[in-house]
């Protein structure tokens, strides 16, 4: 009796896995080149559109994939317009984004600032066109020496309001000095202003390692991945972008695949081509999987010391917190292979369990 | 009043983009969004403070080559003036506003291909993203109290204290 239930229960499993693998494909098959001037038109049912649209707009690629909807049948459908208001309201939001960044950077760099720019605009600029991606807060990399200021001057009462998220130094290119990095820049215009934003190698591999370490769970960020890759500049350096930690250097052609297996970037160009193609098998569903349901963004997760006076819901939030297996070997610092994920996963839950509870006193104490 | 009244288009803390045949209008004191749709955009262009509705009829006409009833301007003028789009709202004329082949007027209407002005929600729900950054920004203007609001509807759950670094930052603020 407890045999079948268990053969019953797994292949429940199986069959949960396979569907959000099938949604998780469709989410992919909308934005598949996507980024580029003229995208192939997309064959989807209404039906199909209709389940996948709440994907699409909760992970910001809602105005890409109406680019890719508005040339079809389904134009005029419901979820269609949904997408179509997503784009509108993204140019908008993309000119005042631009207008407060440019204000704001200006009064940084009148304090003496040399903040490099990196991720959101800097990577939505390479779009076809305006309010494709949207882009929430405003990194910053700054000098470690600079940060301190950086720090205080954002908060003056005069500075112009803009979601800046300040970054000491570039830890995900830790393997550079930041004098290689501000010595690759580049010098961009943003309105009245000329912004550094990071150079293509150094941007393509932050792009790269920020998607693993999140997980991959953004449709969006191999979007942005797919199209600093193919806006690439004829000099591109690749040794430079491989230079590095060599597993790292692995991770990053991951990221590449994933963006050519997914979303059909072109690698083939490349040198790492025959590596990006070779990924583990788990890769992809993976992805996939993750695409398949709405996400909560790790910072909008009520805070799990909330629990400890209202134990109701901690399953669920213990749940929403077991990391993905890119994530967790990203976090663990595991080679992308074909062996299993589970024990990255576990490490990285008891790492994360570990930190909590030695946070745990002084979050008793403010409470 | 008809012939006296010259509407002129708002300027000042508007974000306007132009997309294929539409216009979209962002109101930064309002926070509204508009699309004007190909006629009303038209219309609303033409506002210029020296033009009467006579004249931006005749434009019209122009443009579209098609034959434009002033009636048909006078209430795109008022949809924008009720949008706030214009310096000054605009009175109806007695004779439209108690029209009665207002239906005729609004089948005109529908065949210029509508003149609406269609009000965006804001903010997006595609910048899941965002949320979680306003949290980050929150703290870095000055870090909020517990139950304070951090920004976009969400809540501080915690009393912050000097020190934290950005990444703990993120946590406090949820919509729970």
């Amino acid at each position: 009796m407890q045999e079948k239930q268990l053969i019953q229960s797994s292949l429940r499993s199986m069959m949960i896995r396979k569907e959000r693998t099938r949604r998780g494909a469709l989410v992919a098959s909308v934005l598949k080149g996507v980024w580029r001037q003229s995208p192939q038109p997309v064959e989807i049912r209404l039906e199909e559109l209709n389940e996948i649209t709440p994907l699409l707009l909760s992970s910001g690629s809602g105005a890409l994939a109406w680019r890719q909807i508005q040339n079809s049948d389904l134009r005029t459908a419901p979820p269609a317009l949904q997408l179509q208001q997503t784009h509108r309201l993204q140019i908008l939001q993309a000119a005042m984004r631009e207008r407060e960044i440019a204000q704001a950077l200006g009064y940084l760099l009148s304090a003496g600032l040399q903040p490099l720019l990196a991720k959101g605009w800097a990577i939505g600029r390479l779009y076809p066109a305006a309010g494709l991606r949207p882009y929430g807060d405003v990194d910053l990399y700054l000098r470690p020496e600079e940060f301190p200021a950086a720090s205080v001057t954002v908060m003056k009462p005069d500075c112009p309001w803009c979601p800046f998220d300040l970054h000491r130094g570039a830890p995900e290119l830790k393997e550079r000095s930041l004098d290689e990095i501000y010595a690759r820049s580049l010098l961009v215009r943003l309105g009245p202003v000329q912004v550094r934003i990071l150079g293509p190698e150094d941007h393509l591999r932050l792009l790269c390692l920020h998607t693993l370490g999140h997980g991959a769970w953004r449709p969006l960020w191999l979007c942005d991945i797919a199209v600093a890759l193919e806006s690439r500049p004829t000099d591109f350096d690749w040794d430079y972008f491989m230079k590095g930690n060599q597993r790292r250097s692995e991770w990053v052609v991951c990221a590449l695949g994933l963006a050519h297996g997914l979303l059909g970037a072109r690698v083939d160009d490349t040198p790492v081509a025959s590596r990006a193609k070779a990924l583990p098998q788990w890769l992809i569903p993976s992805v996939l999987r993750q695409w398949s349901v709405v996400q909560t963004p790790h910072g909008c997760r009520t805070a799990m010391q909330n629990y400890l006076r209202n134990p109701a819901g901690v399953l669920d939030a213990l749940q929403k917190r077991w990391p993905n297996p890119i994530e967790a070997t990203v976090g663990r610092g595991g080679p992308f292979n074909d062996m299993p994920r589970l024990p990255y996963q576990l490490g990285e839950c008891f790492v994360r369990t570990a930190r909590f509870a030695l946070r745990l006193p002084a979050l008793m104490r403010t409470r | 009043v008809k012939s006296q009244t010259l509407p002129e288009a708002r300027e000042e803390g508007l974000i306007v983009e132009e997309l294929q045949d539409e216009l979209l209008v962002y109101d930064l004191e309002r926070h509204k969004a508009h699309c004007l749709k190909g006629t009303t955009a038209l219309i609303w262009r033409d506002c210029d403070g020296r033009t009467s509705v006579r004249e931006i009829t005749a434009r019209l006409r122009k443009a579209l080559k098609t034959p434009i009833d002033e009636d048909i301007v006078w209430v795109a003028l008022h949809r924008l003036g009720k949008a706030n789009l214009l310096q000054k709202r605009v009175t109806l004329p007695k004779e439209i506003a108690a029209s009665s082949s207002r239906r005729d007027m609004m089948k005109k209407v529908a065949a210029l291909g509508g003149i609406s002005v269609i009000s965006l929600v804001v903010p997006t729900a595609a910048d899941a993203a965002s949320r979680v950054v306003s949290c980050k920004h929150a703290f870095h203007n000055g870090l909020p109290e517990n139950g304070q609001c951090c920004s976009n509807g969400l809540t501080c759950h915690f009393p912050a204290r000097p020190g934290f670094s950005i990444p703990d930052c993120a946590d406090p603020c949820s919509t729970g």
